[in-house]
C-alpha cells in the first residue's frame, strides 16, 4: 500500500452522478463543475460533460485526473484531454475507484519525487552555475593578475637587459666622461633631470668633478677637503665652478676604496616622488658598477703615469741597460741602448750592430745562467763593463730572461792603462838606472885604468891602443849617462834648446833601433831654438824614430830632418821623422794619435807613444801631423815655434 | 902622502892606485866599508877615497864610525842626484867626486889639492 500522508486520501468527484465504488479509507466530496479552479485532491474524476466555456485551471498538474468516459461525445472527450493531463479513461461509473487512487496515489508520488529530484537538479545545476561563474570571476582575476604580473615581468626584464647592457659598457669605458653620458643615456626619459655629476676624489688630495651638461661634459678640480659631500655645500661648489646656480641634487656615494671617495648626482628642477624612486633606483643599481669603473679608471691612470714615470727614468739613465731573453733577443732597452730602435732583434745586433755576440760577452751561451755574469766588450771605439743579472719566472728557479748592464769604461780603462804604463815605464827607468849605475863603475875603472897606463906607456902602438880603449869606455859612459837622463825622467824644466842638438842627444840611443837601417840625418836648423822641456821632446823623437825603424820588417830608409820655415811671417823649426816602410791605412791614420791605437798585435808595444807624444808636442805650442800612405812610406811632421811660444820672440 | 882607497870595483882600486902610485903616494886599499875601516885605523893614511855604496858598510856609514879624525875624505859615487849630494855633505866628507871620472889624474890632482 503507497505511504499517504497523515490525513485520509481524497477524492474529488467532479460533474455527474456518483462512483458506483469509493474505497472506505478515502474521503470522497462530490460536486459540480467549479468555475475557475479544479480543487486540489489526490484524485480527481471528471463525469459528465464538461461546461460550455472555459474550463476550470487545474492548479497543480501534478494532481492525478480520471475521465469518465460514459456519455461524453467525442468533442467533449478531446476537450477534456487536451485541457486535462487525464492519466485514466475510465468506462463508466461503476470502474472502482480503489485501485484507480492507489495508482493516482502513487503516480502523484512518483511526480512528486520527480519533482523533488528536479528541483534538486535544478538546485545542483544553479549551484554548479554559480561556482562556474565564481570560478569565472577567479580565472579572470587570475588571469589579471598574471597578466599584470607578466607585464611587470616584462617590464623587469627590459630593465635587467638595460642594466647589463649598462654594465657591460661600462666595463670597457676608458674614461670617466663615458660614463657620463652612459648614465646620461638611462635616464635619458626622465626629461626634468638637468644634468648629471659625477665626483671622484682622494682624501687630502683633489677631487675631479665632471659635470654632463646636454651633449658636453665639463671638468672642475677642487680640494678634496673643502668637498664635503652634502647637497648645500656641494651646490655651492658647483655653481662656483661652473658658473652658474644649481637647482636640487639627488646624490648617491660611489663605493670606493679609501682614501679614495666619490658621487654621483642628479640635478633637477622638479621631480614626482615616482620619478625621483625610479631614478633613485636606477642609481642605485649602477653604482656599484660605475664605483669599480671609476676606480678602475683612476688605477689605469695611476698605473699609466707609474709607466711613463719608470720608462722615463729607465730611459734617463745614462748608462745602457737591456732586458732581454734567454736567447738574447731584446725586450726592452732604454734610450742609451737602443734608441729608437725596435726591439725583436738580438741585443748584438742593436747594440753592437755584430751578427753574433760580441767578443768577450759573458752572457753568450750562458744566458739562461742562475748566476750574475761580468764581462768585458768593446763597441767601436768604447769599452764597456757588462753585467748581467738573471730574471726568474714569477716564484720558480727558472730563468725567464736577463737584465744587462753596460759601464762605459772607456776612459777609465785608458786611464788605468796609461797608468799602467807609467809604472811601467817608471819600473824599465829604475832597472836601467840601476843598470846604469852598475855599469859605470866597471866603465869607471876601465877608462882610469887605460889613462893610467897611457901615462906610463905613451909610446905607439900600445899608447895609441889603451887610446882607443880609453875612447871606447868614454862612449860607454856618455850613452849610460843619456840613458838614465832619458830614464830618469824630466825634471821639468823648459828651456829654450837646439833642436839640432837635443835630435843628436837622442840618436844615441837609438843606435841598435837604427843599426839595420839607412839612416840619414838633414839637420839644418842650425841655431834655432825651442821652448821646450828637453828630455820630453826626447821621448817624442825617440819614439817616432823607433817607430819608423820597426816600420821596416827587414830593412829600409829612416830619416830625420830638421829645418826652419817662414809661414805668416812667423819663423817655425820643423822636424821630420821619415821612413819608407809599408805606410799607414787611412783608417788608422785617422785615428793614429789616440791612445792605444796600435798595429802591433796585442803584447807588442803599447801604443801609447803617438798620443803622448802629440800631448808633449801640442803643450810646447807645436803641431804634430803624419802624412802616409799604403805603399809610399810614412811622415811624421812637428813644427815648434821658434825661439819660443810665441814665434819669433826669444 | 899615505892614502886610503876603498871601494868594491876591483878596477876602481887598481886604476886609482896607479894614478896614485904614479904620482909617488903610498897606496893602501879596501874592499868594502869594514874592511876600510880596519885599514883606516891601522895605517892612519893622511887621504881616503871612499865609495859610497858598498855592500856592508857604506862610505858615510864608515866615516860616522870613524869618528873625529885627521885624515881628509873624498867620497866617490856613481849616483848623482840631489839627495846623494845632500848626504854626503851631511855625512861630513871633504870632497864629493862623482863617477864616472873623466880623467883619473885630474881626480888625483883635485885630491892633492884638498891637502894642501
Amino acid at each position: 500500500m503507497p505511504a499517504l500522508e497523515s490525513s485520509r486520501a481524497q477524492i474529488r468527484w467532479i460533474g455527474d452522478g456518483a462512483p458506483a465504488e469509493a474505497p472506505l479509507d478515502a474521503a470522497l466530496v462530490t460536486g459540480a463543475w467549479p468555475s475557475d479552479l479544479l480543487p486540489d485532491a489526490d484524485l480527481i474524476v471528471l463525469s459528465g460533460s464538461p461546461p460550455e466555456g472555459e474550463l476550470p485551471f487545474l492548479p497543480d498538474d501534478a494532481i492525478p485526473v480520471a475521465l469518465i468516459s460514459e456519455g461524453l461525445d467525442e468533442k467533449a472527450l478531446r476537450r477534456l484531454l487536451n485541457r486535462y493531463p487525464v492519466f485514466r479513461v475510465l468506462e463508466n461509473r461503476a470502474v472502482p475507484l480503489g485501485p484507480i487512487l492507489d495508482e493516482a496515489i502513487e503516480r502523484r508520488r512518483e511526480r512528486r519525487e520527480r519533482d523533488t529530484v528536479l528541483a534538486d537538479f535544478s538546485r545542483r545545476n544553479r549551484e554548479l552555475e554559480g561556482l562556474t561563474e565564481e570560478l569565472e570571476v577567479a580565472v579572470a582575476e587570475r588571469t589579471g593578475t598574471l597578466e599584470a604580473s607578466t607585464r611587470e615581468e616584462k617590464e623587469k626584464l627590459a630593465r635587467e637587459r638595460q642594466l647589463i647592457r649598462f654594465l657591460s659598457e661600462i666595463s670597457m669605458m676608458n674614461a670617466t666622461e663615458e660614463i657620463l653620458r652612459v648614465l646620461r643615456r638611462e635616464l635619458r626619459r626622465f626629461h626634468r633631470v638637468q644634468s648629471l655629476i659625477v665626483a671622484v676624489g682622494e682624501a687630502g688630495g683633489l677631487t675631479r668633478i665632471h659635470c654632463s651638461q646636454g651633449d658636453r661634459v665639463l671638468h672642475a678640480d677642487v680640494s678634496s677637503d673643502g668637498f664635503t659631500g652634502d647637497e648645500r655645500s656641494l651646490r655651492q661648489i658647483l655653481a662656483n665652478r661652473f658658473g652658474r646656480p644649481f637647482n636640487k641634487l639627488m646624490v648617491l656615494p660611489l663605493e670606493l676604496h679609501p682614501p679614495s671617495r666619490g658621487l654621483v648626482g642628479v640635478e633637477y628642477s622638479m621631480l614626482g616622488e615616482d620619478e625621483i624612486r625610479e631614478i633613485s633606483e636606477i642609481l642605485n643599481e649602477r653604482a656599484r658598477a660605475t664605483g669599480m669603473t671609476v676606480e678602475r679608471l683612476s688605477l689605469e691612470d695611476r698605473l699609466r703615469r707609474f709607466a711613463v714615470r719608470w720608462e722615463r727614468t729607465f730611459d734617463g739613465f745614462r748608462d745602457p741597460i737591456a732586458v732581454i731573453d734567454t736567447g738574447m733577443q731584446l725586450l726592452r732597452g732604454n734610450r742609451s741602448f737602443s734608441g729608437a730602435q725596435p726591439a725583436r732583434r738580438k741585443c748584438f745586433e742593436i747594440f753592437a750592430g755584430r751578427t753574433e755576440p760580441c767578443e768577450g760577452c759573458p752572457v753568450a751561451g750562458h744566458a739562461d745562467s742562475p748566476r750574475d755574469l761580468e764581462g768585458t766588450v768593446k763597441v767601436g771605439r768604447r769599452t764597456y763593463r757588462l753585467r748581467s743579472w738573471p730574471v726568474h719566472e714569477d716564484g720558480t728557479s727558472k730563468v725567464s730572461g736577463r737584465v744587462t748592464s753596460y759601464d762605459d769604461i772607456t776612459e777609465a780603462r785608458e786611464l788605468s792603462l796609461r797608468m799602467l804604463q807609467n809604472e811601467k815605464m817608471s819600473a824599465i827607468g829604475e832597472l836601467a838606472g840601476h843598470i846604469a849605475h852598475e855599469l859605470n863603475n866597471p866603465l869607471t875603472g876601465i877608462r882610469a885604468l887605460a889613462q893610467v897606463l897611457m901615462k906610463e906607456f905613451p909610446a905607439p902602438p900600445l899608447g895609441e891602443d889603451l887610446a882607443h880603449i880609453e875612447n871606447a869606455a868614454r862612449r860607454c859612459q856618455t850613452i849610460i849617462r843619456h840613458l838614465l837622463e832619458f830614464s830618469r825622467g824630466s825634471n821639468g824644466a823648459v828651456v829654450l834648446a837646439r833642436v839640432d842638438e837635443i835630435v843628436e842627444m837622442t840618436l844615441p840611443l837609438l843606435k841598435t833601433a837604427l843599426r839595420r837601417h839607412r839612416q840619414e840625418m838633414l839637420l839644418t836648423a842650425g841655431n834655432a831654438k825651442i821652448m821646450v822641456d828637453v828630455h820630453l821632446l826626447q821621448q817624442v823623437i825617440f819614439n817616432l824614430v823607433n817607430n819608423a825603424c820597426q816600420a821596416h820588417k827587414e830593412t829600409g830608409r829612416v830619416g830625420v830632418a830638421t829645418k826652419v820655415v817662414k809661414e805668416g811671417g812667423v819663423d817655425f823649426v820643423e822636424l821630420r821623422v821619415i821612413d819608407d816602410g809599408p805606410g799607414i791605412s787611412p783608417e788608422i791614420r785617422d785615428r793614429l794619435f789616440e791612445p792605444f791605437v796600435t798595429t802591433k798585435k796585442e803584447g807588442e808595444g803599447t801604443g801609447l807613444g803617438l798620443s803622448t807624444s802629440k800631448a808633449i808636442v801640442e803643450r810646447f805650442g807645436g803641431t804634430i801631423r803624419c802624412n802616409s800612405e799604403p805603399g809610399k812610406g810614412a811622415e811624421f811632421i812637428l813644427r815648434f815655434p821658434a825661439g819660443g811660444l810665441k814665434g819669433g820672440q826669444a | 902622502m899615505k892614502v886610503l882607497v876603498v871601494d868594491d870595483e876591483a878596477l876602481v882600486r887598481r886604476s886609482l892606485g896607479r894614478a896614485l902610485k904614479a904620482g909617488g903616494h903610498e897606496v893602501f886599499e879596501a874592499a868594502d866599508g869594514a874592511a876600510g875601516l880596519e885599514a883606516w885605523r891601522v895605517n892612519d893614511p893622511d887621504l881616503v877615497f871612499l865609495d859610497v855604496l858598498m855592500p856592508g858598510l857604506t862610505g858615510p856609514q864608515v866615516i860616522s864610525s870613524y869618528g873625529p879624525r885627521r885624515a881628509k875624505v873624498v867620497l866617490m859615487s856613481a849616483f848623482v842626484g840631489d839627495e846623494a849630494a845632500g848626504d854626503t855633505n851631511h855625512d861630513g866628507a871633504d870632497l864629493f867626486l862623482p863617477k864616472p871620472f873623466d880623467d883619473i889624474f885630474v881626480v888625483v890632482k883635485r885630491a892633492e889639492e884638498l891637502m894642501k
